[in-house]
């Protein structure tokens, strides 16, 4: 439900356009691997510049010893548990729309990462991974010798 | 999935926050009830303390929580699942309830509001004499 409408970014072409197909495919992928909570939870949102990139999830009533941050070459992991409000003796449940359960999310980043600059801050339920792309990734300035 | 998250939809980042008309999603919720209350646990990611409003009004209580906007200097969106705007959910909810006594806190972007039941009347009872003919 999520990749349908978020292929691209608007009528203008744009680079990420392909990020975002790949990114489609991977949850595709993973639907089936964590289907213990709902695909694509939790929901994720990345903001890149040349040599680096966040990733922000979305992770309420999620506590930061209860989260995994893995980063594997251009790969980040996010994996953890919600858990479940167990419903208390003699209470009952009018509604309930608030999952529970493990999830785990990949998302694939346009360069490889320096897995031990990444830095990570958790507040109101907000994650955000701080990724900076690795040294040996990043694009060198070649001066051309004039005679 | 979520209501909320179906409604993001690009928007242009070159008009200032200030034009732009602030979004509002539904916070997903569960509510429970125990002998002594109705308890509402909402999701509000992205909201502090200060940011939450909850209002009864006659048979309706508002649970209204405004974010903050995140700022990425000088970073581009190049992904994004879900929208950065506010959060609202109203419920008419029973007579009984104490309308002093409502609380409310907020814990890793989880809002749990508790709506304390009334003293229940206590039933009268009425003996009846059985066989009163002497």
């Amino acid at each position: 439900m999520l990749r349908t409408n978020r292929m691209g970014f608007g009528p203008t072409w744009s680079p990420w356009r392909d990020f975002a197909r790949m990114q489609a495919e991977m949850d595709r992928l993973f639907q089936n691997v964590n289907d213990s909570y709902a695909p694509g939870f939790p929901a994720v949102n990345v903001y890149t510049k040349e040599d680096e990139a966040i990733v922000s999830a979305e992770l309420p009533g999620v506590s930061a010893d209860k989260v995994d941050i893995s980063v594997l070459d251009d790969t980040v992991t996010i994996k953890g548990t919600r858990p479940a409000d167990e419903l208390p003796e003699g209470a009952t449940s009018h509604r309930h729309e608030r999952g529970s359960g493990e999830f785990s999310r990949s998302i694939r980043l346009p360069f490889r990462v320096e897995p031990s600059a990444v830095d990570a801050k958790f507040e109101n339920g907000v994650l955000e991974v701080a990724l900076p792309r690795a040294e040996a990734d990043r694009p060198r300035r070649i001066a051309i010798q004039s005679s | 999935m979520n209501t909320a998250q179906q409604e993001v939809a690009p928007r242009s980042e070159t008009t200032p926050a200030a034009e732009r008309p602030r979004r509002v999603y539904s916070p997903r919720v569960d509510v429970r009830e125990t002998p002594d209350a109705f308890e509402v646990t909402a999701d509000v990611p992205g909201v502090s303390m200060d940011a939450i409003d909850v209002t009864v009004e006659d048979n309706r209580l508002e649970l209204y929580a405004k974010r903050t906007e995140t700022a990425h200097e000088g970073f581009r969106p190049a992904y994004r699942q879900y929208g950065e705007g506010d959060y609202r959910r109203a419920f008419t909810i029973p007579e009984d309830i104490q309308r002093d006594q409502i609380r409310a806190d907020l814990r890793e972007g989880v809002l749990h509001v508790i709506l304390p039941k009334a003293e229940p009347v206590k039933p009268k009872k009425v003996q009846v004499r059985l066989g009163g003919r002497a």
